[in-house]
């Protein structure tokens, strides 16, 4: 069980200080990511949906140390990347990557493409020009682009191809582990089914783990294995993507999945709206932090927080409704 | 868009500006009447659509002030509206119809938000306000412009349900404006499908979704991820879409088509009726549906 | 590059006249009609250094402006034509030094202060803070009257009072810069800081000091004019077009060649980097672009 898990969050918190005042003393924190658990396993793609600033980017940062985490440990590959050695992390880390939401700051306007794709092994692997140059047009044909594309400026091309750059890049140190951070939601529908084939194509060739963040949930559907959805920090629900859309249980998934407009039009349902907005970050709710749009909301969820509990096998929710009946 | 002309009440769905010869020929003073009171329009980005410096109820009320007292529409208003008392009663009344129109976008605590500036709000909040501030002029025809797309999904939700809402009580027509295929299935009622500066297809929604004819409409359709199916590759439509500087001879998506022949390299099709409420830009329109039903007898 | 100047008559003004002054400078020694010689002379702080001497001719002096001295002569008989030219050289070289210099030092520290921030941003901001909190006039006179009279001196005051201001804007820029993704992609592709300092922050922070840079050409060249005027810069005897003015003056009434045409030699090369940094402001600013 443990062994096929490629990355495992434990208790992870990123709470962001906000300064205050003259003398910069640190009044209040954006609790970004609050007490997180989570594994993913080798060769799956996990999904992580939610609304726009409940910290999904901040959660896939942290897990691959571009910002250290407040309090938590993440282990990859079986080790605690919090207790090994500075080189050793440095090392472990090029096996993490991470594919960015806009592709036009993602890439160095100044920056040829082939700078752009060779500066990873330039870096970390001494080899010579002409290897890097070999290595960069195979890592262009390997994401749909080619020969003549190596010499221009990120400018001259499209979203769907900035795109393509930013995951040659990544894929240049063959990382075992990507996290995808809402890659496609700068693209034209028709630009991002072609990107998601591509990353359902790479996942095989490479034997890739993805954690692919979005807050499209028909994206998730049709590209991750497993989902976790986060509210204002927190997962609250966690399951493989097949139950979680037959059978959603907490009631902001099931808002949520309601919310989505499908594009059928046969099927014409009345939207769950839910009142209210995300809560801020900052003074989140006590208790429960969906309950102020809770519809289903009992009085003990106003006072205690829930756990995320497994409910059935695979199937994680945290939620005072369904924690009395375990 | 004068193929048909459009009956009040109706949804209609395309992806660039509306045009209409009988309004082009009009001056500019008549055009700004008709605007805001006839037609409104609801931006995408509702940030910079409202002016940060002025608080919302202002703003609004602004808007009704000033179609109110449009000058030389014989509006007698307009004359008194330099005095000084009867402008500080018509702001006050009008700043009153404002906290009116917000409570009508269920906005809580509409006096205390009409009071606030827009950075004090949140985008759901703004863009609720922006509607407020179109409806507050009460247009035959509001167009809204990707008015969801910078918003979350259950914030959208209650702005598409707000929207129909208003629809149903006020009999407004709304052109709604997106690239979500999701919203144009739930909200419209007709749709029409651009691509390169063309209408390609334009029919009833469930037409077009169920049945659609154009080989660009298809590809699109088959393109976006639906959670109501499991699918395990996503039809894909090859090539990029034209830059409109130097488009594409004939038929701008022939480089792009897989049913293209020789005709559609020189002679841009024309819009055609096909079927009642259906009409397709395309020349192999009958081998496109030909090979629909192909498709479908093997999946059988 | 060249067909955006076209856009703007009066940047294209400004590139001419920089590119003419350029050329005058390079090709001084074959312009001018007289040339200095040069001295070694030893210091009041005992160190030695090279001075320009121009020959000294009395009989000569005062002549108004004809076809042998073009622009006449000075009380010493030296021909301020080959004096003018000569005086491109030296205003080039202090310009153009100075601005370079201090552009590498505020790029380095304020690149250093915005890109690391905490507490190094904290001392190198208030380090410039004092810097700018004096009047850059007054440091560069207190600077330059404590080092002695000389070109280098002058050079070194103007770099003093002069990098505080590019620290802050580039500091300023790379606050900006490095909050986009490629940052933070290089940093997860194993790039050290250095690496993305140099390579991927001041490159893109480094445009918007590109137009200060070339108005401020203009302006250390106004300074150091003013500071040889007022007898704190070049040695006497140099051709220096502060230093001429400033003797030129006295001989106004009856000999009007002498300060005009150093004045007017400062003018056209201050107004050309002028138009040329706002040429450059214009086409690197979409937003002014029509
Ligand atoms: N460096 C930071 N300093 C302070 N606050 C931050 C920082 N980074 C993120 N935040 C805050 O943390 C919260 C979560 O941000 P995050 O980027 O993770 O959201 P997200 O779920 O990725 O949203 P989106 O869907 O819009 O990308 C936000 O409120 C944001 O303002
Ligand atoms: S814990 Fe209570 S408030 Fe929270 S989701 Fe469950 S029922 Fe709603
Ligand atoms: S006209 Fe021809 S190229 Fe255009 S869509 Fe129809 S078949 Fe394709
Ligand atoms: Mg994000």
């Amino acid at each position: 069980m443990e062994k096929d898990q490629i990355i495992k969050a434990k208790n992870i918190k990123e709470y962001f200080p906000i300064r205050k005042g003259i003398f910069s003393t640190v009044k209040e924190y954006v609790k970004a990511v609050d007490n997180v658990n989570f594994y993913i396993k080798k060769g799956e793609t996990f999904g992580l949906v939610g609304e726009s600033g409940c910290g999904k980017t901040t959660l896939g940062r942290t897990l691959i140390q571009l910002i250290p985490p407040t309090s938590g440990t993440v282990c990859f590959m079986g080790k605690n990347l919090s207790e090994i050695s500075k080189s050793e992390l440095r090392k472990l880390r090029l096996h993490m990557q991470i594919v960015f939401q806009d592709p036009s700051s993602s890439l160095n306007p100044r920056m040829t493409v082939k700078q752009i794709i060779g500066e990873p092994l330039k870096i970390n692997k001494k080899i010579k020009n002409e290897e890097i140059n070999k290595k960069v047009l195979l890592l262009l044909k390997t994401v749909g682009l080619d020969e003549q594309h190596m010499y221009r400026f990120p400018h001259e091309f499209s979203g769907g191809q900035k795109q393509r750059i930013g995951v040659a890049r990544a894929l240049a140190l063959n990382p075992d582990f990507i996290v995808l951070d809402e890659p496609t939601s700068a693209l034209d529908v028709s630009v991002q089914a072609k990107i998601l084939n591509l990353f359902k194509d790479l996942q095989k060739k490479f034997n890739l783990t993805y954690l692919f963040i979005t807050h499209d949930l028909s994206v998730i559907k049709y590209i991750s294995d497993r989902v976790a959805v986060m509210y204002a920090g927190k997962i609250v629900e966690l399951s493989t993507t097949k139950e979680l859309f037959k059978k959603q249980l907490h009631p902001y998934s099931i808002a949520l999945l309601c919310c989505i407009p499908i594009p059928d039009p046969k099927i014409k349902k009345e939207f769950i709206v839910i009142k209210g907005e995300v809560p801020s970050l900052i003074n989140p709710p006590p208790g429960c932090k969906f309950h102020p749009r809770c519809p289903k909301r009992i009085s003990i969820c106003k006072k205690i927080e829930p756990e995320l509990i497994e409910i059935k096998k695979e199937h994680f929710v945290a939620c005072h409704l369904y924690q009395k009946k375990v | 868009m004068r193929l048909i002309p459009d009956p009040p009440g109706k949804i209609i769905d395309g992806e660039i500006k509306f045009k209409d010869e009988d309004l082009i020929k009009k001056t500019d003073l008549e055009l700004q009447n008709i605007r805001g009171n006839e037609i409104s329009m609801i931006f995408q980005e509702p940030m910079t659509a409202l002016n940060p410096v002025f608080k919302i109820g202002d703003q609004i009320a602004e808007v009704i002030i000033l179609h109110e007292s449009n000058p030389k529409l014989n509006n007698k208003n307009y004359r008194f509206y330099n005095k000084r008392k009867i402008r500080k009663k018509m702001e006050k009344q009008a700043f009153e119809k404002a906290i009116e129109a917000l409570k009508m976008v269920n906005i809580p605590d509409a006096e205390k938000v009409a009071n606030q500036y827009p950075h004090e709000c949140s985008g759901g909040m703004r863009q609720r306000a922006m509607i407020a501030m179109m409806l507050a002029c009460d247009p035959d025809l509001l167009i809204a412009d990707e008015p969801t797309t910078a918003l979350d999904v259950t914030v959208q939700a209650q702005i598409l349900a707000l929207m129909k809402d208003l629809q149903k009580r006020k009999g407004t027509a709304i052109w709604l404006i997106t690239h979500n295929l999701g919203i144009i299935a739930e909200m419209c009622d007709r749709v029409g499908v651009m691509y390169a500066g063309y209408i390609v297809e334009m029919g009833s929604t469930e037409l077009i979704f169920d049945n659609p004819d154009h080989p660009y409409t298809r590809g699109l359709i088959g393109s976006i991820p639906k959670i109501t199916e499991d699918i395990d590759e996503l039809e894909i439509i090859p090539g990029n879409v034209p830059n409109l500087i130097e488009p594409p001879s004939g038929c701008r998506f022939h480089p792009r088509c897989k049913f293209c022949k020789q005709i559609c390299k020189e002679k841009p099709p024309e819009l055609i009726e096909v079927e009642k409420n259906h009409y397709v830009a395309c020349h192999r329109y009958k081998e496109v549906k030909y090979s629909e039903l192909v498709d479908f007898l093997k999946k059988k | 590059m060249l067909h955006l100047f076209r856009r703007s008559l009066l940047s294209m003004i400004g590139l001419i006249l920089i590119l003419f002054i350029i050329f005058i400078a390079i090709f001084a020694p074959y312009l001018a009609i007289q040339h200095p010689t040069y001295v070694e002379v030893s210091t009041e702080q005992g160190t030695r250094r090279i001075e320009e001497r121009w020959d000294i001719n009395f009989q000569d002096k005062f002549i108004p402006p004809n076809s042998e001295h073009y622009f006449g002569t000075d009380d010493f008989g030296r021909d301020i034509y080959s004096m003018v030219i000569y005086g491109t050289q030296i205003s080039l070289k202090i310009c153009l030094m100075v601005v370079f210099s201090a552009t590498i030092i505020g790029i380095i520290l304020g690149g250093i202060a915005g890109y690391f921030g905490g507490k190094i941003d904290e001392i190198l901001m208030r380090v410039t803070d004092v810097f700018l909190s004096i009047p850059y006039l007054i440091l560069a006179i207190a600077v330059a009257a404590a080092l002695g009279r000389s070109i280098e001196n002058i050079m070194m005051a103007l770099v003093l009072v002069w990098w505080p201001q590019y620290a802050r804007l580039l500091r300023g820029q790379v606050l900006s810069i490095r909050e986009n993704q490629y940052v933070e992609a290089a940093r997860s592709i194993g790039a050290n800081n250095w690496r993305i300092l140099f390579r991927h922050v001041i490159p893109n922070s480094f445009a918007p000091l590109l137009v200060q840079i070339t108005l401020d050409l203009g302006a250390v060249l106004l300074v150091a004019a003013g500071l040889s005027f007022i007898g704190l810069g070049a040695p006497p005897g140099t051709a220096e077009w502060g230093l001429m003015i400033s003797s030129g003056r006295m001989h106004m009434f009856h000999s009007w060649w002498y300060a005009t045409f150093p004045g007017l030699a400062i003018v056209i090369t201050v107004l050309g980097f002028n138009l040329l940094g706002d040429g450059i402001r214009d086409i690197t600013d979409p937003k002014l672009r029509r």
